[in-house]
């Protein structure tokens, strides 16, 4: 059998510093800014490549004290060097730019690094936005350009456009796929321009498949001992996932276990296993014989107090056996005067503390000396409980009282001793006979206790059924209950049809009026438990003699948890110690390889309610004739990150292919940098030789102070602009 | 990378609350692999220091006459605004190229494992793939339900 395949969790590369550069491009160059939702590309037009390119956040550092001195504000790659990311701010929502003072900073931080050292911004600058900006939006970008550092004029256009652009010469007909950060976006392309009224948007893209992977596999292990970041999450998505070429068939093929091991890629986070501290020998038998010596003191001084206790009540004990020798030799009162003395009230009493003593003695020499003593029962004499209380003085009395109370405690103790006893007699005799019953006929007494524990396992299942059936308040268990409630709870008792029966309540006369308590009772009784162990009793008679039994516990699933789907998947095929570090420590990737590119092709697997990439251009593709559409589907473009996915093309031209008249030629290519070409795109667009598009389509200042702050100049790369 | 919401991992499962962290993370910052200038002695807070964008010169910049308006607009107040230009009715806005409902059944698939999904537990709603993940879904407590159900949208919002 082929084992999974098994990765090491990545180190984070770390992100690159973004270097200052020098202000050395001529005049008018046209500055190009890519100002994506998830990274901004800046560079000059005349550049092949951005010179800078980082992550389009910044974030606050508030350092504290009032003079805000150890306050800082991080842009772009440098918050994840300073350690910010969860303090991160986007000038984005959905795509859409919405804070200006957001993206002031980060424009601050660009023209700075581009090292323009003027005292304005003097060059025409090409910024890219998302398809279809709303006109506030545009707007409030155009002010912060023409207000806030001078620019001489501003085009805007669309980033998928522009990567078209490189990659491709014309513009006669096609498709452009934007799989982009946070939508995948569909732009129809006929007759030389985009038709951006039949374009579509899709609300998915790259940062929402990593999220719903962090998801999913916070849903798989509860109790992951890591913190997943989604940066880990969206390295999964990066480079374990593949978009399915037949989603519903590659899920049935996992139904195998074996599908499941092939199919698994193993993720493994780093981990530490406890080793025990080495100890040096020679110190662990220096610090053995430490504590044999100090053992060996602690006994000694026991001894000794012993003796000297022993050597006390010794003592004691003479002094105590004089005292009742002299009752003999002296005269009555003198003896008690002595008594006295010593602290005993009668007689009786020096007798009893002379018997103990002598007893204590006997113990601790016994001990002393190490001579075992049996242990003696002895039976407790009440000679005063049966004489009568007339030849009783009142001291014997209360003695009598006290004996008689020591006696039933007693008796009642030897009573369950006896009874104790009995019962175990009858069990081993119970015991014995089913062993005689099995000896003569094993089939027949196998058959006997499968059919006890048919029945036990009947009950339990009818009671499992029955508490289902209380949880559904329509079901027939619950009605009947609701109905005994409310006969119970009426006043009048019905009256019985029996002729000439007396209406009297005789509720209680039998025993089992009580049970219709026990009926109505949610809750169950102690009988599950007591079913419980009766039914182990029984599996574990039947594990030894019956062959054939297979054990089923009606109390969980009746499989064990290694065996079952859930466990395949998050854990293999194979039952591992999960208690082990490493193996709590591993994420197992296989649906979700799957699962998660498939949300662009199924919205609906998220519950968004948007049909997926393919229906959306096929509905796309129904606005147009035949002939276009034959021509269209030649010519699907891929670009924007999450085209990157594994399969993405192949997958598209066989939906397409699909929905297509039968033989059509289909191709799906995608950008050749799916990242960087919309940039290269558009400085390739903005330095084409004059006089160009680009040109022609600038908004000056004179135009944004005359046509309005959101005024666009259409032009083929740009969205639509508002009719005025 | 950049917006991604930061979800912490909790014993239930569920989406549990981000940890808001105001402060420098400072734990972050230990682990060598946050900082690529992990070589460098520097404090962690010196380096957020020298990376202080407000230090960067901007002579470029008009700062006198013009600050980017306070009042930020969130994206629903932009539709409203976008609403009010009373635009053509073919003419492409950001809200109205969202694509639109699919025609097609959606397929179901198992809420616990993704495989497909002949059954649906009709107490908690949960879709299964068989017995195994229903004996899963029964020991599910309700407010589990729920967050399973949110994975496609269908927990009761309220």
């Amino acid at each position: 059998m082929t084992a999974s395949e098994a990765f090491l969790l990545p180190e984070s590369q770390g992100y690159p510093n973004t270097p200052t550069y020098a202000y050395d491009c001529g005049a008018d160059t046209p500055l190009v800014i890519d100002n994506g939702s998830h990274s901004l590309r800046a560079g000059w037009a005349t550049d092949s490549d951005p010179r800078l390119q980082f992550d389009n956040i910044i974030a606050k550092y508030r350092g504290g004290g009032k003079a805000k001195q150890m306050d800082a504000m991080l842009v772009g790659n440098d918050v994840h060097i300073g350690g910010l990311n969860s303090n991160s701010k986007s000038a984005f929502e959905a795509g859409v730019v919405f804070n200006a003072a957001t993206l002031e900073i980060t424009l601050d931080y660009v023209f700075s690094k581009l090292g323009i050292d003027t005292d304005t911004v003097a060059h025409p600058i090409l910024m890219t936005e998302t398809l279809c900006n709303p006109a506030y939006s545009r707007r409030l970008v155009s002010e912060l350009l023409f207000e806030g550092y001078g620019i001489p004029s501003v085009v805007y256009g669309v980033d998928a456009l522009f990567s078209y652009y490189q990659n491709n010469g014309s513009f006669d007909a096609g498709i452009v796929v934007d799989a982009g950060n946070v939508a995948t976006h569909m732009i129809p392309l006929y007759d030389g321009r985009g038709r951006l009224q039949y374009a579509k948007r899709l609300g998915i893209g790259g940062q929402y498949l990593s999220d719903y992977m962090l998801k999913l596999l916070q849903f798989k292990y509860p109790t992951f001992p890591h913190r997943v970041t989604s940066e880990q999450t969206q390295g999964f998505v990066q480079n374990h996932t593949y978009v399915s070429l037949d989603y519903t068939q590659e899920l049935r093929g996992l139904r195998d276990p074996k599908a499941v091991t092939a199919q698994t890629h193993v993720i493994q986070f780093p981990f530490t296993t406890k080793v025990a501290d080495a100890i040096d020998p020679a110190e662990a038998a220096l610090h053995l014989q430490k504590r044999k010596e100090q053992g060996k003191r602690l006994q000694e001084q026991a001894m000794r107090m012993r003796e000297e206790k022993l050597i006390e009540k010794e003592a004691n004990l003479a002094s105590m056996q004089e005292l009742a020798a002299e009752k003999d030799k002296e005269a009555g009162s003198v003896f008690r005067r002595h008594l006295h003395a010593a602290g005993f009230e009668t007689e009786a009493e020096l007798d009893s503390a002379i018997k103990t003593t002598e007893l204590a003695v006997k113990r601790s020499r016994n001990r002393m000396e190490g001579i075992e003593e049996p242990e003696e029962k002895v039976i407790p004499t009440f000679p005063l409980v049966d004489v009568p209380d007339s030849e009783l003085t009142d001291e014997q009395k209360k003695d009598k009282r006290r004996q008689r109370l020591m006696k039933a405690g007693w008796d009642a103790r030897e009573r369950t001793r006896i009874a104790k006893e009995e019962e175990k007699k009858r069990e081993e005799a119970l015991a014995r006979q089913d062993e005689e019953r099995r000896n003569a006929d094993p089939i027949a007494w196998l058959d006997e206790n499968r059919n006890k524990r048919q029945i036990l396992l009947n009950r339990i299942y009818a009671r499992i059924r029955r508490k289902a059936k209380l949880t559904d308040r329509r079901s027939k268990e619950s009605q009947q209950r609701m109905r005994n409630i409310a006969s119970l709870a009426a006043e009048e008792v019905p009256i019985k049809r029996k002729r000439g029966g007396n209406n009297e309540d005789t509720f209680g006369a039998d025993d089992d009026d009580w049970g219709i308590y026990r009926e109505i009772s949610k809750e169950d009784d102690s009988d599950e438990d007591n079913d419980a162990t009766e039914l182990a009793k029984l599996d574990q008679v039947l594990l030894t003699h019956d062959p054939e039994f297979v054990p089923e516990n009606p109390f969980d699933g009746g499989r064990p948890f290694s065996n079952t789907v859930i466990y395949h998947l998050a854990h293999g095929t194979h039952a591992v110690d999960l208690t082990e570090p490493a193996i709590q420590s591993q994420i197992h990737l296989n649906v979700e390889r799957i699962r998660v590119p498939e949300l662009l092709f199924q919205p609906s697997i998220v519950g968004l309610d948007q049909a997926g990439l393919v229906e959306t251009l096929d509905e796309m593709l129904k606005r147009f004739d035949a002939g276009q559409q034959a021509k269209m589907v030649q010519n699907i473009f891929l670009t924007g990150g999450t085209s990157l996915l594994k399969n993405m093309a192949e997958r598209i031209e066989a939906d397409i292919r699909a929905v297509q008249p039968f033989q059509s030629t289909i191709r799906v290519t995608r950008a050749k940098d799916p990242v960087l070409d919309p940039w290269r795109g558009a400085a390739k667009w903005a330095s084409a030789s004059s006089p160009s598009e680009f040109q022609a389509s600038g908004v000056t200042r004179a135009m944004y102070d005359e046509m309005g702050h959101d005024y666009l100049i259409e032009h083929s790369m740009s969205n639509a602009a508002v009719p005025r | 990378m950049c917006v991604l919401p930061k979800a912490t991992r909790s014993r239930s499962g569920a989406g549990a609350p981000a940890a808001k962290r105001a402060k420098l993370d400072a734990s972050a910052l230990n682990t060598p692999k946050e900082t690529s200038a992990s070589s460098s002695p520097l404090r962690t807070i010196d380096i957020v220091l020298s990376l202080d964008a407000r230090a960067l010169p901007k002579p470029f910049k008009n700062s006198s006459s013009y600050s980017t308006p306070k009042a930020v607009k969130k994206l629903k107040q932009i539709a409203a605004i976008e609403k009010a230009l009373d635009l053509p009715v073919d003419f492409p806005t950001y809200w109205n190229i969202e694509a639109p409902p699919s025609f097609k059944p959606a397929k179901k698939y198992c809420d616990v494992t993704g495989l497909e999904a002949p059954y649906t537990d009709p107490k908690s709603g949960l879709r299964f793939h068989n017995s195994d993940v229903y004996q899963f879904i029964r020991t599910l407590e309700p407010h589990h339900v729920q967050s399973y159900l949110s994975l496609r949208d269908a927990a009761v919002k309220l």
